[in-house]
């Protein structure tokens, strides 16, 4: 199928496949027994045509991508979510059956065991709006609108109904937590380094600085993958089979990974201050660094860590003494 | 400074700076957030392989989506593993919020706590039941494979002959099992500490192994039975060692270099005269006794060196091991001795052996087959069985009613035979109480070292 022509938008081209590939349609709504729910095939056929604008928004892929696409969705979830979203009872008795139980208990693995009340908020939240009682939009143009018309079958209903709950509370966590961080006024924390009773010394700040750059730096080119494992281990703090279960790999590959990240890492900021490639507040790059200045840099940084690093800027900036150092 | 020391303390250093150097790059939840779907597809690795490195490139910047992957994971229905008590999103949404006063560094402990738990795993991950189990496949199947693999030639443990069917077979008694009770009950139970089940070992290999928990039955499988085949398979591991480091030691091979033997000049001739002896009766050592009857009786008629010279032949179809029984009973079956010119009988611990032919040979071995002493018999018939009860007491049965018995283990004195017939097995509880048969029909029964004789039972 040739690709889409520049006078035509791409869901033209979908429905125009769709429409050409009745049989198709046919097959997969035979297959999903969409029937039972008292779906038509036009209805069905709207649906498959939604998802699909929505994988390929800019262009109609070729027939053989688009009708691998289709059948790799999770029809039959796809199917009852289009009739629960009509308003089809027996699809909705099934869909409480079914999904009911899993619901409230995602809801008290999110929110915590202890919280029963506002796990049962959480979930029956999401009810209200699946079954569309909440309006969309605002004035005349507010229309009851369900939840279900988001799916599009590309997860199961579960895990998609579990992601739905978790991005809420999420965003209900992130907004609280926000507020109450206007409210302290607490002092930031050190990592716990070694505390110096020595003089300071004068390039401290500078060292701090040039480490915090070439850090930065560093993990800003880090390939995707390497720092989504960072941050779930570092940030997010899941265990590495978590983060195996995540992206799809061993515990062990995890692991292995991890370790290299962290020998790559060491080495590339190594590098960088070694051969006086970090550039501090868009100053020209810092002198090259010794051996000892660059295991300063480390141990400086943890001791001052968090630090303000535009102070630390506007104070000095490298000096090229060190690169004789 | 060891530099590997420094890198390590680098390490860890750059460790400790990774959270929150990280936190300081994640960006907070915008419009190019993917829909729940999108995070619940890639959750179900349901995504293709270009989109998903499409939207990782997001999720490895977006500290929101992060948050909602891993509230994902905390409500999944079964877990892949034990994941923490709390809610994975409650503590990671206080350690990923914005840069702010109030925002809490991760304390040392904490860090060390995870740096210690990640080697813990480090070191776990090896003994996990998921590592351990291939391991312990490979490890049951290694000693299968030892167990059941084909033997080395050990001509000489056992007896190996070849069926010739006969006339005389045909009315022939078919070999008992080995654990199989005595035929009748003519003979008196063996003493209670002789355990029944126990095989008497007939080498060095099973006397090593006659301490280990009784063996199971060949064939029988099963974990409960697997020590005792490892330390079988240690004991045949133990003896195909010996075997190749003195292969001439085992069964007087014709042509090892005597010099080699451990036993010294003395044992050297001895075994030399062996050999000999051996070779002119047809007895070349493993070979010989492999052979099939064919070649056997015509190298009973040829010189030694004739054999010498003959290749090993393959086994023959048809071999079967006899093993010793309990301590009572060894060696040869009904339908074996009338082809077979050798039979082997191990005393019930196995290091005195002693091995019968054609022409009333005897050899004992005192060392489990290493190395063999030629014996006077004062017979001409050919022995076929035999069983030793103990070191020093053996009965030999043979052609035209001929029965030897030693107390001694040296000296053979022929006991008075009940009649004449071609005796073909005989077993025997010590120096007094024996029972030889000719076949099912024709057994008889001493209880007072061969005076007298009761039977034939039928």
């Amino acid at each position: 199928m040739p690709r889409e022509g520049p006078a035509e938008s791409p869901t033209s081209r979908l429905e125009e496949f769709l429409s050409s590939h009745a049989r198709l349609v046919e097959e997969l709504f035979r297959k999903t027994d969409a029937a039972r729910w008292g779906l038509t095939h036009a209805r069905f056929a709207k649906a498959l045509l939604r998802s699909a604008a929505h994988r390929f928004p800019e262009a109609c892929p070729a027939a053989a991508e688009l009708t691998g696409y289709l059948e790799s969705l999770h029809l039959e979830d796809l199917a009852l979510a289009c009739a629960c979203s009509d308003g089809n009872e027996q699809a909705w008795e099934h869909f409480i059956e079914r999904y009911r139980q899993d619901l409230y208990a995602a809801a008290r693995a999110i929110i915590g065991q202890g919280d029963e009340a506002r796990a049962r908020d959480l979930a029956d939240s999401i009810y209200a709006e699946l079954y569309g009682l909440a309006p969309r939009g605002e004035g005349a143009e507010a229309k009851r609108r369900s939840l279900f018309d988001y799916f599009d079958g590309r997860s199961k209903l579960s895990t998609w109904l579990r992601a739905v709950l978790a991005r809420r509370h999420v965003d209900a966590l992130r907004a609280s937590q926000r507020t109450e961080s206007l409210d302290e006024n607490e002092e930031p924390e050190t990592l716990g380094g070694p505390k110096r009773d020595a003089p300071p010394d004068p390039d401290r700040a500078r060292y701090v600085a040039l480490l915090h750059v070439a850090l930065t730096e560093v993990l800003t080119r880090l390939h995707a993958r390497d720092r989504l494992r960072l941050a779930c281990y570092y940030v997010q703090e899941l265990t590495l089979a978590q983060i195996g279960r995540i992206l799809g790999e061993h515990e062990a590959t995890t692991s292995r990974h991890l370790d290299r990240i962290r020998r790559e890492l060491r080495q590339s900021v190594e590098a960088a201050l070694r051969d006086g490639r970090v550039s501090v507040g868009g100053a020209p790059p810092a002198a090259r660094l010794s051996e000892a200045q660059i295991h300063l840099c480390f141990e400086y940084a943890l001791e001052q860590w968090p630090f303000d690093l535009t102070g630390a800027l506007s104070r000095e900036t490298p000096r090229p003494k060190l690169a004789e150092e | 400074m060891d530099p590997r020391d420094t890198e390590k303390a680098r390490e860890e250093m750059l460790e400790r700076l990774l959270a929150p150097s990280l936190r300081q790059t994640l960006g907070e939840r915008g419009a190019e957030c993917p829909a729940p779907e999108i995070l619940a597809a890639y959750f179900d690795h349901a995504l293709s392989p270009t989109e998903a490195s499409q939207w990782e490139v997001h999720l490895s910047r977006c500290a929101h989506c992060q948050q909602v992957l891993a509230a994902l994971l905390t409500s999944e229905p079964k877990p892949t593993s034990e994941a923490e008590p709390e809610p994975v999103v409650t503590l990671a949404a206080k350690a990923a919020l914005p840069a702010t006063p109030s925002r809490k560094a991760e304390p040392a402990a904490e860090t060390a706590r995870r740096t210690l738990g990640k080697k813990e795993w480090a070191l776990g991950r090896y003994l996990s039941w998921n590592w351990l189990a291939p391991l312990a496949a490979a490890a049951v199947a290694a000693a299968f494979w030892l167990i059941l693999r084909p033997a080395p030639e050990l001509p000489l443990r056992v007896a190996k002959v070849n069926p010739v069917p006969s006339e005389e077979m045909d009315r022939e008694a078919p070999v008992p099992p080995l654990n199989a009770p005595a035929e009748n009950g003519a003979l008196p139970a063996p003493p209670a500490s002789r355990p029944k089940e126990k095989h008497a070992p007939t080498s060095r290999m099973d006397a090593d192994s006659e301490t280990q928990p009784p063996q199971r039955a060949k064939g029988a499988t099963g974990p409960a039975n697997l020590e005792t085949k490892n330390s079988l398979a240690d004991a045949i591991r133990r003896e195909r060692a010996r075997v190749q480091a003195t292969p001439s030691q085992i069964g007087g091979i014709a042509g090892a270099p005597a010099a080699a033997r451990p036993e010294g000049k003395e044992l050297a001739e001895q075994e030399r005269a062996a050999q000999k002896k051996e070779a002119a009766r047809g007895f070349s050592g493993g070979a010989a006794a492999s052979r099939s009857g064919t070649l056997r009786d015509e190298a009973d008629k040829r010189a030694a060196g004739e054999l010498a010279k003959a290749p090993p032949p393959a086994e023959a179809p048809g071999v079967a091991e006899q093993r010793t029984q309990a301590g009572t009973v060894t060696v040869s079956s009904a339908a074996n001795y009338k082809s077979s010119p050798l039979a082997m009988i191990a005393s019930a611990r196995g290091w005195v052996m002693w091995r019968v032919g054609a022409q009333g040979s005897i050899e004992r071995s005192l060392n489990a087959g290493r190395t063999w002493q030629a014996q006077a018999s004062k017979v001409d018939a050919d022995l076929v069985a035999g069983s030793a009860p103990s070191d020093t007491v053996c009965w030999l049965v043979g052609r035209a009613g001929t029965i030897l018995r030693t107390t001694d283990g040296e000296h053979w004195e022929k006991i008075p035979s009940p009649t004449m017939l071609d005796w073909t097995s005989v077993k025997a509880q010590d120096a007094l109480r024996a029972e030889v048969s000719a076949g099912r029909k024709q057994i008889y029964v001493t209880t007072d070292g061969g005076q007298t004789w009761q039977g034939p039972t039928k």
